[in-house]
């Protein structure tokens, strides 16, 4: 508690008031989940989300519809939100679930890339083995990444993550810059891949697979474990979670899912670069939950499509922008308009966009990395 | 030799506006618990402001430094009661992202205001072109205003935190919120004056980089800010006088190793390279950082300011 | 009162598990009803009434991705607003045989990973007839193996590195390069401080990437062979803070000349940190092209008195001229500015010289044919044919004198001095 205390004055007004929570953490969980699927929202925890995925199944049907022949593009885009989608997920589940404030994702999502880069498009080596390499190696770093974060924590654990990211964006500029390249193209992708459609299906199913084992590891021993890491880090040692195991496991698999991000996100985009691991891209990350909502799944969601979404759309107002008498150089504004809208969203939804669809007239409270 | 001394002494400069800036970075973490990423921004947002009153209306140098100081004044004030006020008690990360999207306007509304400044410009000063020589060493004016600046900001500082009514009042609001509110300090009122006292730090700041510079434009603190929230958390993140050192020492590190490895090769890989360079300095952070996951000045349990 | 609330227990924080179902939906709404926006307000110059895409009665619609948004936006905004001036210009004019331009500009951020879904933008939803610029090396080599095999015309790929042959060495189809490269600068700077300087030593200050190493390998090759040697090298990354360790390494190996490549943020405080350690070699510095520009004259101050520049583009021709009379109320000159509008003004001559019914084959075919030794209107010739793409590579040297860059040479052809 002593260490809390030095943090943040903030925080320990919460962690007082967490602590009747924190008293039982291990079975919170369960409760919570028992609480929102009781009386009436039954059918929505398991139909909805169904309706939900047979709706983005069938999103391309409609795209031709809407779109004729841009439906393609418009779907890469959509492919885009998913692929997003997962690496909120994995911010999330270290985060918003086992309370670790890590900036270092975006180390994991540049060096994936950049072993699929190497592997696929240098060595010829099979695309999907390549990606099987590329998320093993994840794995191994977010081991040696997460071990020493054990002993770091709360400001110093964001910005030491932080330093890891530069440290990792930088090394892979040294090895495009002695192998004289100017982008990392992937040129030895699958055909199949380049087809708009299987691309969006493979990224789509991969999506749903990553959400629905999030879904049941949060209520497994390990997501209850997190969850109570989370509330009380003293209270849950005290109830016997073994506090290393599950930081590490919190680590290893946020750097996997990130990892697997990473890959789809270079398919996805032809190229890797190093500002994949920048400051910027993991900001990025963190952005998507805590807009969206820490400790919630669809809150990963949310936050991907605004993080995702929101730039793409401003982009799309013609520049100069003509509102009445007056010529906006819109293309230089875009940036302010999208914090703008980022600072409106964390003003007015403190807990995340997710907030918005937990009815009960309580105002939520996001209580996302808790350091 | 004489070399080497002339990359130390750059190195202390560079490494004490790391710590100017860590000063701020610690005291509004301390007392309101935000990771302010929006620093770099609220000082680049006064020192273009100076530019401007220099340039433009061309003002006497001093009076045109008065009015910016004061207008960061200001805008430390907007900043605390547009958005920092309704995101309090939001959680830590939240308040750095808010930061962050509070940077990007503020860099697009200064852009927007003062389109020449996208590109770099000279950023004129009565001191340019002076310099102290000794022998075939230099200490230039602005070096020595940067070092003479920043210890004065860590002594008045650290006596203001120490001794006056309201610095204790400062350091009661950042040990405990609760307590200080019982004891009757006007909380709300400690929070705003804290913003607004942070942002006439990195204005102090942003002046003094551009000054070294010589040349800025909208962006030119993002790339000092990163070295600056390194050397506050090196220094551990609650101390002034940490910060300060954690600055300088990344500043130090910085131009010793650009001096030492320049010209050398490992292999086929030339060691002078900056991206070896800017590796080294992260990698040593990360490995101090595990050695004292406080920071190396950073006190245990201990709780100061 | 705000920090007394207590904050909801956790049950309450985590409901997003009944959400994400009505989520979905709702999303998808969203989603769909954004992009259709999108889509309908940007949509313009579709081909529907003539053979090539993009090329209507009374419009060509043409496409750029210029970051303006992210890390390079410093370079690549100002280019953009050059591009609009010069459209503007030949649209109140006319436009070209009667079809005003129409200019769409797609940000990627300067992020490569971007660039081929902008690129795809305005190729697939604006239906654009040719891509004009794509801003950064790495972004137009992604944008290219977008376009070529669809067989789009890509004109001017900005950055010293972009590919415009194969590796074969031969042109790529459908790539055609206006910038010069950082190697025939390299060639050219090395002559001409050997030569005409007579620079026995020479250092280097520059950019570490591989355009700095491109042009670091022939300013070396040009210096042997003209007689001279590059003493000592130093790189620099474009977010250095602190130049006096890159000083006190070139001081100690005594040059001559100090080559300074790259940016003009770094490269004047560079030069600025010399001086206040009272530094400066014996025949001072040779910038590269990014700063032959005015104003980089103007951010060294004093400093940078009898500073020598190399560049491309002469300011006592018809193009700069019309140029700085259009832009008389800027308050600063922009040369990334000036870049947009002489590109816009080849494009433009590009498209005139496509015919009156213009397709992406007789586009090609002017490209390739209708620019052999082309008076670009700002100082340098531009020859591409169907084996040549590449970009001008005619320097001439400027020197700094009273803050003005004044020309002291003319232009050398980098053929001359390195065939």
């Amino acid at each position: 508690m002593a260490m809390k205390r030095i943090v943040s004055p903030l925080k320990r007004g919460q962690v007082s008031q967490d602590a009747p929570i924190g008293a039982t953490p291990l079975t919170t969980g369960g409760r919570a989940e028992r609480a929102s699927g009781g009386e009436r929202h039954v059918w929505p925890r398991v139909t909805a989300p169904l309706l939900g995925l047979i709706a983005l199944i069938l999103l391309p049907s409609l795209f031709d519809l809407l779109f004729g022949d841009s439906a393609d593009f418009q779907l890469h885009r959509v492919t885009l939100i998913l692929i997003l989608a997962i690496a909120a997920l994995a911010q999330n589940l270290l985060t918003g679930y086992a309370a670790q404030p890590s900036l270092g994702n975006a180390a994991f999502f540049g060096v994936s890339a950049y072993l699929l880069a190497w592997l696929n498009s240098d060595l010829q080596q099979p695309y999907w083995l390549a990606v099987l390499v590329a998320l093993l190696a994840c794995a191994l770093l977010g081991l040696i990444v997460g071990g020493p974060a054990l002993s770091v924590s709360g400001a110093h654990l964001a910005i030491a993550t932080l330093g890891l990211v530069v440290l990792t964006g930088s090394l892979l500029t040294l090895w495009d810059t002695s192998a004289g390249r100017q982008s990392y193209e992937l040129t030895a992708l699958p055909e199949a891949l380049g087809d708009d459609r299987v691309l969006y299906y493979l990224v789509l199913a991969l999506t749903a697979l990553v959400f629905f084992c999030a879904f049941h590891l949060l209520r497994s021993r390990i997501g209850r474990a997190w969850i109570a890491l989370r509330d009380s880090e003293v209270a849950a040692a005290a109830c016997g979670v073994a506090l290393t195991r599950y930081k590490l496991l919190a680590f290893v698999v946020s750097a996997v899912l990130t990892g697997l991000a990473g890959v789809l996100y270079a398919t996805w985009g032809t190229t890797a670069t190093a500002s994949m691991s920048s400051v910027d891209q993991t900001i990025a990350f963190l952005t998507m939950i805590v807009v969206g909502g820490a400790g919630s799944l669809s809150g990963s969601l949310l936050g991907a499509l605004f993080v995702g979404l929101v730039p793409l759309l401003l982009g799309e107002l013609p520049d100069p922008l003509t509102l009445g008498p007056l010529q906006l150089p819109i293309a230089t504004l875009t940036t302010g308009i999208y914090g703008v809208l980022l600072l409106l969203a964390l003003i007015f939804f403190p807990g995340g966009l997710s907030s918005v669809f937990s009815r009960g007239g309580r105002l939520v409270q996001g209580e996302g990395g808790k350091p | 030799m004489l070399a080497l001394l002339q990359v130390l002494l750059s190195g202390l400069v560079t490494g004490s506006l790391y710590g100017l800036l860590a000063l701020g970075i610690v005291l509004i973490y301390r007392t309101t618990g935000v990771l302010n990423f929006a620093y770099g921004a609220l000082a680049a947002a006064s020192t273009c402001l100076l530019y401007i009153l220099l340039t433009g209306p061309r003002l006497p140098f001093w009076l045109a430094v008065l009015l910016s100081l004061f207008f960061a004044l200001l805008l430390g004030a907007v900043v605390e009661r547009a958005f920092a006020r309704p995101l309090l008690a939001a959680p830590i990360l939240t308040k750095a992202i808010a930061t962050l999207a509070l940077a990007l306007v503020l860099q697009t509304v200064v852009q927007a205001l003062w389109p020449q400044l996208t590109t770099p410009v000279h950023f004129p000063t009565p001191f340019e072109g002076h310099a102290l020589r000794l022998g075939g060493f230099y200490l230039s004016l602005t070096d020595g205003l940067v070092l003479l600046i920043t210890a004065l900001l860590l002594i008045v500082l650290q006596l203001f935190l120490l001794r006056t009514r309201l610095g204790i009042a400062m350091r009661a609001t950042a040990d405990g919120l609760e307590a200080a509110r019982l004891m009757g300090i006007p909380v709300g009122l400690i929070f705003l004056l804290v913003w607004m006292l942070t942002s006439l730090l990195a204005a102090i700041a942003g002046f003094l980089i551009a000054a070294r510079q010589t040349v800025i434009d909208v962006q030119f603190m993002d790339p000092v800010l990163l070295l600056a929230f390194i050397g506050a958390v090196l220094g551990g993140l609650d101390r002034l006088e940490g910060a300060v050192l954690g600055g300088v020492l990344v500043g130090l590190a910085e131009n010793v190793l650009a001096l030492l490895l320049a010209g050398h090769s490992l292999g086929a890989l030339d060691l002078g390279n900056p991206g070896i360079r800017e590796a080294l300095i992260f990698a040593g952070f990360v490995l101090l950082l595990l050695l004292r996951p406080r920071g190396l000045f950073g006190g245990a349990a201990l709780r100061r300011v | 009162m705000r920090l007394q609330r207590p904050p909801a227990p956790v049950e309450q924080r985590r409901r997003g598990g009944s959400g994400v179902g009505l989520l979905l939906p709702g999303v998808l709404l969203f989603l769909l009803l954004l992009s259709a926006c999108g889509s309908t307000s940007s949509g313009g110059g579709g081909g529907s009434s003539s053979s090539a895409p993009g090329v209507s009665a009374d419009t060509i619609t043409i496409g750029g991705v210029l970051d303006t948004t992210g890390p390079i936006k410093v370079i690549c905004a100002p280019i953009l607003q050059g591009d609009q001036l010069y459209f503007n210009q030949v649209n109140a004019a006319g436009g070209i045989n009667g079809r005003k331009i129409k200019f769409i500009q797609v940000s990627d951020n300067g992020d490569s990973t971007r660039t081929r879904d902008a690129v795809r933008q305005l190729v697939e939803q604006d239906h654009v007839f040719a891509i004009f610029q794509v801003c950064g090396s790495g972004n137009a080599n992604v944008a290219e193996s977008y376009t070529v095999p669809r067989g789009i015309p890509f004109i001017d790929p900005i950055g010293g590195g972009s590919k415009y042959t194969d590796q074969n060495g031969k042109a790529l189809p459908w790539v055609w390069m206006t910038q010069p490269n950082y190697g025939d600068e390299g060639h050219v700077i090395g002559y001409y401080a050997a030569t005409t300087l007579k620079a026995h030593s020479v250092g280097l200050l520059y950019e570490d990437d591989v355009l700095g190493l491109q042009q670091k390998t022939t300013l070396a090759e040009a210096l042997q062979k003209y007689g001279s040697r590059l003493v000592a090298s130093v790189g620099y990354n474009a977010t250095q803070t602190d130049f006096s360790a890159a000083l006190q390494t070139l001081k100690a190996a005594a040059p001559d000349l100090i080559v300074l490549n790259g940016l003009p943020s770094p490269t004047a405080r560079f030069v600025a940190t010399a001086a206040a350690q009272g530094y400066r070699p014996r025949l001072g510095y040779l910038a590269n092209y990014p700063m032959a520009d005015n104003s980089w004259a103007k951010v060294l101050g004093a400093a940078g008195e009898g500073i020598y520049v190399s560049g491309y583009t002469s300011m006592d021709t018809p193009v700069a001229q019309q140029y700085l009379q259009a832009t008389r109320s800027d308050p600063v000159f922009s040369a990334y500015k000036f870049y947009g509008y002489i590109n816009a003004k080849i494009m433009v001559d590009a498209l005139r010289k496509a015919g009156s019914s213009p397709t992406r084959a007789s586009l090609r075919d002017a490209l390739d044919h209708d620019f052999v030794n082309y008076d670009t209107g700002f100082g340098p010739t531009l020859t591409w044919t169907p084996e040549r793409h590449g970009g001008v590579s005619d320097f001439m040297f400027f020197q700094i004198k009273q803050g003005q860059l004044t020309p002291v040479s003319s232009f050398i052809k980098a053929s001359a001095v390195w065939p």
